[in-house]
Parts: structure tokens; sequence; C-alpha cells
């Protein structure tokens, strides 16, 4: 039985929540480190419309429980002011307060045997700093697949967080920005994609969590430093 | 005449705390390593190599280098790098390693460097991929950083070798 005989179509014709699924499901075709998918997991049917977004249909199935993935709740900010990047495409933002630094991109070295997202590495505050190329870990393949840059012609700038640990490839920085929690729409849960903290709508960008994107890096050996 | 003997005990007991190690640079892919000079014999030009049927595919063939029959590696290909053409600027560096001679085509030979055992770092290891694993280290040289290969780990011997 597909998803779509579980539960009748919605079809939705408020702009502001078709823009939201759009990114919910940009963002929702991949996991940084793939998960098993249990059975009581949400299934959710995205049929983004980008010329037309109120004719987004959804077919969706709501967890009934929050499930906090381990990330300890914490009490949501009345605003937060947040670097906005482009990767691949994508508008991600990140709190100032997680940000090491940000610099031009330079003189990566590549180490043979990293895995295609990594870039290499770079010198930044006398450490030698694994340069990922964020694009590669968040952005679903099939939209990177549409790119016609390669990613040595696609990033320009190098975002750093986690005390400079991480150094993240990007296209372009844009504008620091105060969000007021209002614009924040923050997940529910984060049983998946724990580096997600939440969406701007307004903004159509991904708001990511620093401190969960550097653990998952760090995870089950994908990375030894 | 005391100062300079108090300065030279000073030297060598920086010597001895941090020993200087001598490396012998080569280019990549345009990324420059190392390899401990202790083990390089000597640095060729490309010569003839003979294929070897059944040999490892990072293994070229074989050379004859004044009678003695040596194993040329592809050191492109064993640390999973694309693959370039022979050049006027590629050279095979001969090194000896547990008593075997075997030769490794690279880019090109760059310059013995001076490294203090204190400016190596650890690299940090991302992946799973057996060709980080030959990697022992990092050295800052002002922007650049230069990648520090362990010979051991690179060319185990009963891996390289060919019978002719």
């Amino acid at each position: 039985m597909s998803p779509f005989d579980k539960t009748p179509p919605v079809t939705l014709d408020d702009e502001t929540n078709a823009l939201s699924i759009y990114l919910d499901a940009l963002l929702a075709e991949t996991d940084l480190i793939p998960q098993e998918i249990s059975p009581e997991s949400s299934k959710t049917e995205i049929v983004p419309v980008f010329d037309n977004a109120s004719e987004v249909k959804v077919d969706v199935e709501l967890d009934v429980q929050v499930d906090t993935g381990g990330v300890v709740p914490q009490p949501m900010p009345s605003s937060v002011e947040v670097l906005m990047f482009k990767v691949a495409g994508l508008s991600l933002a990140i709190p100032l307060l997680d940000l090491s630094g940000v610099e031009e991109w330079g003189d990566v070295v590549k180490i043979p045997g990293h895995p295609p997202w990594s870039l290499g590495l770079m010198t930044y505050s006398d450490k030698n700093v694994p340069i990922i190329d964020i694009a590669q870990l968040v952005v679903p393949k099939s939209h990177l697949d549409k790119l016609t840059t390669t990613t040595e012609e696609r990033v320009k700038r190098i975002v750093f967080i986690d005390d400079g640990r991480w150094g993240l490839a990007c296209d372009a920085v844009n504008d620091v920005l105060t969000l007021s929690s209002q614009q924040i729409r923050w997940r529910a849960s984060r049983a998946n994609r724990k580096w997600l903290a939440g969406t701007v709508i307004e903004h159509m960008c991904a708001l990511l969590d620093a401190n969960e994107l550097a653990a998952e890096l760090s995870r089950e050996n994908k990375l030894k430093l | 005449m005391k100062i300079k003997v108090e300065e030279k005990q000073q030297i060598d007991n920086e010597v001895l705390n941090d020993p200087i190690i001598q490396w012998v640079t080569f280019y990549l892919a345009d990324e420059k390593y190392g390899i401990n000079v202790s083990h390089v014999s000597e640095v060729l030009r490309p010569t003839e190599i003979a294929p070897v049927p059944g040999a490892p595919e990072f293994v070229m063939g074989i050379i004859n280098l004044r009678g003695t029959v040596v194993t040329v590696v592809n050191t492109r290909k064993r640390l999973g790098l694309p693959v370039k053409e022979v050049d006027d600027l590629s050279r095979i560096v001969i090194v000896e390693l547990a008593g075997q001679v075997v030769g490794m085509l690279v880019d090109s030979v760059a310059d013995v460097m001076n490294l203090k055992a204190s400016s190596i770092e650890v690299a940090p290891s991302i992946g799973d991929d057996a060709s980080s694993q030959y990697i022992n280290g990092l050295s800052k040289q002002g922007d650049d950083l230069l990648i520090l290969v362990d010979l051991g780990k690179l060319l185990p011997v009963n891996d390289v070798l060919v019978e002719p």
C-alpha cells in the first residue's frame, strides 16, 4: 500500500506553508549520515511546484510524539542573529554565536583517500582544518546533478564552525540578519537531521545547528581527529 | 670561549630533543609530498618500463637499473589520485625499503627539506579509504602544507615487488 492509500491528498493553498514544504522536501531527501528508517517514522509525499506554490500537494502522516533525537531542548531565544550563505543554490543560515569565522577560498590541500565531500585541509588559526563540501551532505543528489558547475568552480568562501575545527565550503556569504523567533519555523522533531534547527520561510533558508552538524561529522569514525 | 661551549651544548640538546629530519619532496596532482631522505637512493628520468602481467594495478612494471630489476609504482594510482601521462617533468624516485629497491613515479621532484620533528603534525584521517592511511603527517610551509608519506604503508614490499 502506498502512502497515498493511507491518507487522502491534501491541497494546501497557503503560500507560506507551500514554501516551507518545498524547503523541507529539499532537505528531507538527504541525511547527513544515513539513518535506519523505522516503520513508525512519518511518511511525506511532496510534489513541489516552484512557479505555482499554491498547488503544492501533500500527503503527510504527522508525528504524534515529538522526538528530540537526543538533542537537548533549549528555550527558544526571542531573536537570533544569523549569517546567511549559499551552497549549490540552497540558502543556509547559521547563528553568529556558532560561527568561528569566514575566510576566502584559499589553499586547500587535497589529501588522498578522503571521501568526495572532504575537499581537503586548510590552515586556519594554526590548525589543519578539514574543509567540507556541505552541499554534498545536505543538498539532494538529484539537485546537485543539475548543477552545471563543478565544486571547484562553485565554492568561493569558507565558513568555520565548532571553534574552527570544521570549514564549510560555500558559494557565497550574504547578509547578517536578526531573525525573530516568530520568523523561524523551529523543528519539533529532531530524530533525523539533527543539524537542521529549523527553516526561515521569509528568506527561504534552512537554519543550521552548528554543534549538531559538527557532532554528526565526527560521529561513527566518519572523521577521526 | 666558555659561552661558545654552553651555546654548543644548548644546540646539541635542542637537536637531541627535537631532531631535524630531511625529506625529499615531490609533486603529485599539484600537492607537495615528502618522503624520508634515508629511503631515497636516487632520482631517474622516466625510462622504458616493461609491464608485468598479473601485477597489482598500481604497479607499472619493471626497469633495469644497472643490472638490477626494479619495480616501478604509479604513485598517483596508489594514492587514489587521477592518473596523468608521463611528461618531461616526471621522475622515478628510487627508494630502498626493507632491503628491496622500488621506483616511485611522481609528477616532478622539488627539493630536499629539513624539518624539525616538532613541526610535523598528525594528519586528520577522514573516511575509511585505505589510501588515507599512507599519510603519516603534515608540515606547514608558509601557506602550504607538505604531506608526509609513510613509505612502509605506501609500499609494503610484499604487495609491490613483482617477479620479472
